[in-house]
């Protein structure tokens, strides 16, 4: 057996870890991704108040906080029997797209832009946030600007943009003062402009690629499976709240549910080789890790949230909605290169949202806690920016934590990125690539879904830093690759 | 010449990471002075460059994240040799941070995966691929290897990131300096302390607070008197008690002592026995968990006590 390890782990990061098997003809035995890091939330949350939970679970990611701050609120507002009143839920609602906002400009601008923005011959060295500045200095600026004013929003709200305070359950810590709303209002404006500027930079400076397109259209990257997001009643995805609307393979609705019900949909299996679980949909049950219409497996996140609704809740959203599905000609899109650009159609929405929040008057209203009934148990469920995010709680008496589950956006897509990286080593081994071109690929492959683990590849512009290890049947190492 | 500049996660959220970006375009000046010899996050530099530098070659390196694995503890270490300023950046490197409540003893694997799951590798034939062992205790920085300075805060508040950058590229980084003020938080509160009785302890979500008075005086458990200033008391203004998460004041010591001494000090004391007041007895009630309340970012530093009391308390009743 051959053994070709794609390591930024244990070497470099200890976040993630792809491990390629050969058997004796050369032939692709298995390939998988191991998650070998552990810090163990559901441990430790045991016992914990209640109320602290939105602050506690938000630690389990610096780059989407804001997602488990919310999710962990609306588990405590159904664990409390709580209704949050109009105000509150506007404060969340319009602070939870500048979120999205955020997060997927930082995707398509430094971690997954340089992939797409700088040509394909840019050595390693420059394929990164400084190559994207130095090449774009003008966009670069813009954005670092226009995020900074994003953030600002999730401080006004949330007290802090990184970590922030403000959710409780059934509510807010406080009403929103008069000048705060002003402030976004005028924010919101600019978010929207620079939702514009990214349509063009999308359609000017990447689509008309060849390798861009290539690689959309590039079979072993077009992997078959459902699609889960969350969408409101007339079929559009709300990051926010909603139901769990899961389409299949073939594009028909197989359930739409409010979220504890669909919680019980989903089943978890474990590998003994990786610290991350691997989710499936329980009517196929675990069917081993492929794809295809009758496999349990499924993805989230930007592809999955656009497949899984019919149309988007915003006109500008919408107008570029109608260009993607042009393109394609079908739905669901299965192609996993696509789901950058559904990032950005996602990114235009969250700015027309906040900016239509923004304007309401009711978002300083007083009335910013509902009433809480006795602690007992709960699901709240969100879109983070990577996908569908269910914390599940049950309280004591106390209001303390007895128990917490969480399924978080990278889990679920657990074994479609294995997939994606085994497809792509396959089609590699098959053509003999065994070549700085593997890791490349390999490498992209992962990264458009904008991964998670322990929140570490998603701020990674130049690229996992990944080595490749090819040893032969022995056990000798025979090649050495570094990215 | 430009500080060579190395930067590095443990175990970790990343928001250390990201937090450089909340100097938005201010971060393009640092990036300018600054040649960065090692970050995974940003550039492609790898273990084994590091492991080619001379030792001290680095000017300055800032590690966020608890020690958690085996590797995290290695990598330290070798980041120590290579670098003439090591520094603890953020409240896991600082404190244990959050993470480091699983030092309560809860087992972590039992809990996320159930009974039975055993760490193996995916072929009998590849035993070096098992999934790494954990430590058995979550660990700050300074545990492993000598830290030089602390940038506080979960994550560091952007004002401490550019004073920090500020004292870095100008060569007046001081062996021992904290980036934070000594003085309480409560000195840049806006609220308004008046050192009031309290007549109970009230969790956040039990109350909604009057926006001009000290929350502390209205019964919140508000960790603003024994932590550090620095963040122009961001959870307070936003109505939320301070958590802690710039780190005790040199005065305070360990928060949990501390906090406690401030609170029994708003609580009238009986001079006629235990039985003579007894609602005054049952203030403290509403302080349920302490450990996770009081010492939230700073258990594996100060919790140590606290733990050596129950496993003692354990092998007694075994």
């Amino acid at each position: 057996m051959r053994r070709i390890t794609i390591d930024p782990i244990t070497r470099l990061e200890g976040h993630g870890k792809i491990l390629i098997y050969l058997d004796e003809e050369g032939k692709l035995r298995d390939a998988i991704l191991q998650v070998p890091e552990l810090r163990g939330f559901e441990a430790f949350v045991r016992g914990r108040r209640a109320e602290e939970m939105p602050q506690i679970t938000e630690r389990i990611c610096g780059v989407c906080p804001e997602a488990h701050h919310l999710a962990s609120a609306k588990a405590l507002d159904a664990a409390f029997g709580a209704e949050v009143p109009q105000p509150a839920r506007l404060q969340r609602e319009l602070f939870y797209n500048a979120y999205i906002f955020s997060d997927h400009l930082l995707h398509l601008v430094f971690l997954g832009g340089p992939d797409l923005l700088l040509p394909e011959d840019v050595g390693k060295a420059e394929r990164n946030v400084l190559g994207v500045l130095q090449r774009f200095p003008e966009l670069g600026r813009q954005v670092l600007e226009v995020r900074a004013q994003a953030q600002r929003i999730l401080a006004l709200i949330g007290g802090k943009a990184i970590h922030p305070v403000f959710a409780l359950p059934g509510g807010v810590a406080r009403p929103l003062p008069k000048e705060a709303q002003t402030e976004i209002a005028a924010i919101a404006a600019r978010l929207v402009e620079l939702g514009k500027t990214m349509i063009g930079v999308f359609h000017e400076e990447i689509l008309p690629r060849p390798e861009y397109q290539s690689l959309l259209l590039a079979e072993e990257a077009w992997l078959p499976t459902h699609y889960m997001g969350l969408v409101d009643g007339s079929l559009a995805p709300n990051f926010y709240d909603g139901q769990v609307r899961v389409v299949s393979a073939q594009g028909e609705e197989l359930f739409r549910l409010p979220g504890d019900q669909a919680l019980g949909r989903i089943g978890e299996h474990w590998e003994p080789w990786t610290y991350v679980k691997f989710p499936y949909l329980r009517d196929f049950g675990w069917q081993g890790l492929r794809a295809g219409p009758d496999s349990g497996i499924y993805r989230v996140g930007p592809l999955a949230r656009l497949n899984a609704a019919e149309r988007m809740a915003t006109p500008l959203a919408q107008e570029e909605y109608e260009r993607f599905l042009d393109f394609f000609g079908e739905k669901p899109v299965h192609a996993t290169f696509a789901y950058h650009w559904a990032r950005l159609i996602e990114m235009v929405q969250a700015a027309e949202t906040v900016a239509l929040l923004a304007k309401d008057p009711a978002l300083t209203g007083t009335e910013v806690r509902g009433k809480l009934g006795k602690p007992g148990e709960g699901v709240g469920v969100v879109e983070a920016a990577r996908g569908t995010l269910f914390h599940h709680y049950v309280l004591s008496p106390e209001g303390l934590v007895e128990r917490a589950n969480l399924i978080v956006a990278t889990t679920h897509n657990a074994p479609g990125i294995g997939l994606s990286v085994k497809e792509m080593a396959r089609a590699l081994v098959e053509k003999g690539k065994l070549d700085e071109a593997l890791l490349n690929r390999v490498e992209m492959a992962f990264r458009a879904y904008d991964p998670c683990l322990a929140c570490a590849t998603h701020f990674l512009p130049g690229g996992v830093p990944v080595a490749v290890e090819v040893y032969d049947a022995h056990g000798n190492l025979l090649r050495r690759l570094e990215g | 010449m430009r500080a060579k500049l190395a930067v590095y996660w443990t175990g970790s959220c990343g928001g250390c990471d990201v937090s450089f970006l909340e100097l938005g375009p201010g971060l393009l000046d640092v990036l300018s002075q600054v040649e960065i010899v090692f970050w995974p996050a940003l550039v492609d530099a790898k273990r084994q460059d590091l492991e080619r530098l001379p030792p001290r070659s680095i000017d300055i390196t800032l590690v966020n994240g608890v020690l958690r694995t085996e590797e995290n503890a290695e990598m330290v270490a070798l980041l120590r040799e290579k670098s003439r300023f090591l520094g603890a950046y953020g409240a896991c490197a600082h404190l244990g941070g959050v993470p480091a409540l699983a030092n309560q003893g809860n087992g972590i694997l039992e809990a996320v995966f159930g009974p039975g799951f055993r760490p193996a590798p995916p072929f009998p034939e590849a035993p070096e691929d098992t999934p790494p062992d954990l430590l058995p205790e979550a660990l700050p920085l300074d545990e492993v290897v000598p830290v030089d300075f602390v940038v506080p805060g979960c994550p560091p508040p952007a004002g401490l990131i550019a004073r920090f950058f500020e004292a870095a590229l100008s060569g007046g980084l001081q062996p021992g300096q904290v980036f934070a003020e000594e003085k309480a938080l409560c000195e840049e509160c806006p609220r308004v302390r008046e050192e009031r009785r309290i007549s109970r302890v009230l969790r956040p979500h039990e109350v909604l607070p009057d926006p001009e008075k000290c929350l502390l005086d209205q019964g919140m458990v508000c960790l603003g008197p024994v932590t550090r200033g620095g963040c122009e008391a961001s959870c307070p203004k936003a109505g939320m008690p301070c958590t802690g998460c710039l780190g005790p004041t040199p005065k305070a010591g360990d928060p949990a002592l501390a906090l406690l001494s401030a609170l029994a000090s708003l609580v009238r004391a009986g001079e006629e026995g235990e039985a003579a007041f007894p609602e005054e007895n049952r203030i403290l009630d509403g302080l349920v968990d302490p450990i996770g309340t009081l010492y939230k970012y700073a258990f594996a530093k100060y919790g140590r006590p606290l733990r050596r009391l129950a496993r003692r308390r354990e092998e007694v009743r075994a």
